[in-house]
């Protein structure tokens, strides 16, 4: 189908996740497909989320020590997050959930409800203390933790969307700022994508052209310092923006909070040996960038 | 015109489309407990996300709060 000028557009936005999601999808009929992409965002929300005590992952953190069955959603959330771990050496670490509960983000978005988990983890918590085990499909705590799956989930939920999206090969999904860009725009052409300047709210800092990959930005400016660096408990603050460009969006997001908390030389390293192109801005405001990332005239 | 809530209060924001796009975008009452300047940076972003020079605007993730749900509801009735 083709997203020429004058083809119909189906667009719906919903907050969910903790942000507006908007889908736009070329041409008509496309009703039933959107429907099935938000119903991924509110499955995996329902799975994932540590605001939630009942939720599938809290009720994992509720016991460690043994090995619990879990479902597909979160088995590969925290199967992802544990490999972007290890690739990292742990600059990106979803055991970092204690710390964020500790350190005030710990507030529920729908009903403002604060979450205090009663675990006590000790400091030095980390990736390596979740057990996999792949055929039996279980996950292991080996010591007492709560797993952050906030950027890993998020982008699992666009991507699945995504692929609900796919026979209508023009579409995209904006979920809070993370995007994917499915085949063209109205025009005809690459997706035209405009990267938000971390300082000044007005403005661009970049213009990329994409099609069917998606991207990603952790930054400094819109929810405050809520990115912590696993390695030292402490706010990561030599970045204030990272954008990452990838086939997908769960590795785009993990990508882009790894490149935030390693900083730009360490962080365009990282993008470099993923494969996969980005935008790092310090806190000085100085660019750097891998080689492929697009320009747009 | 719409309402938008949240843990911090209600916000109405009034939003003016002509051609078929938002010529402007205000926050028309603010019901919060913090001052509204915290979010009078907001109103303009929505008009420079429909820059003619890009198709979409990618960012560090924003929170869902008043002001979004209320220029949602607010172009839900312009439809």
């Amino acid at each position: 189908m083709s997203g020429a000028l004058g083809d119909r557009l189906t667009a719906r936005t919903e907050v969910v996740m903790g942000t507006p999601v908007t889908i736009d999808v070329a041409g008509s009929g496309a009703e039933a497909a959107i429907e099935r992409a938000f119903q991924w965002f509110y499955q995996i929300e329902e799975c994932c989320t540590r605001f939630d005590p009942r939720s599938e992952l809290m009720r994992l953190t509720a016991r460690a020590g043994v090995a619990v069955p879990v479902s597909a959603i979160l088995f590969e959330s925290v199967q992802f997050a544990l490999k972007v771990a290890q690739e990292t050496g742990g600059a990106f670490d979803p055991t970092v959930g204690h710390r964020m509960e500790s350190r005030g983000f710990n507030r529920e978005h729908r009903t403002g409800n604060v979450i205090r988990t009663a675990i006590a983890p000790g400091d030095d918590v980390s990736y390596r203390d979740v057990h996999l085990d792949t055929e039996r499909r279980t996950i292991t705590l080996l010591r007492p933790l709560i797993l952050d799956l906030g950027a890993v989930a998020k982008g699992l939920a666009v991507d699945m969307a995504a692929r609900e999206l796919e026979p209508f090969t023009d579409f995209s999904i904006n979920a809070g700022g993370d995007l994917y860009l499915g085949g063209s725009n109205p025009q005809g052409q690459p997706w035209r994508v405009g990267i938000r300047h971390p300082r000044r709210d007005r403005e661009l800092i970049h213009c990329l052209c994409v099609s069917d990959q998606a991207v990603c930005t952790s930054g400094d400016y819109e929810q405050g310092r809520h990115i912590l660096d696993p390695r030292t408990g402490s706010p990561a603050d030599s970045v204030a923006s990272a954008t990452v460009v990838a086939p997908g969006a769960m590795l785009a997001d993990a990508l882009s909070t790894a490149a935030f908390v390693l900083g730009a030389a360490e962080g365009i390293a990282l993008l470099d040996r993923m494969g996969v192109d980005g935008l790092i801005v310090t806190a000085d405001l100085e660019r750097h960038e891998t080689r492929g990332l697009s320009h747009a005239e | 015109m719409g309402w938008g809530g949240s843990r911090h209060g209600d916000i109405q924001a009034t939003i003016v489309i002509e051609g078929g796009r938002i010529v402007s975008a205000a926050i028309s009452d603010c019901e919060t407990r913090y001052p509204c300047d915290v979010i009078e940076r907001l109103p303009p972003q929505v008009l420079m996300r429909q820059s003619p020079n890009v198709d979409r605007v990618g960012g560090a993730t924003e929170s869902a709060d008043a002001f979004y749900s209320a220029v949602y509801f607010a172009l839900q009735q312009a439809q």
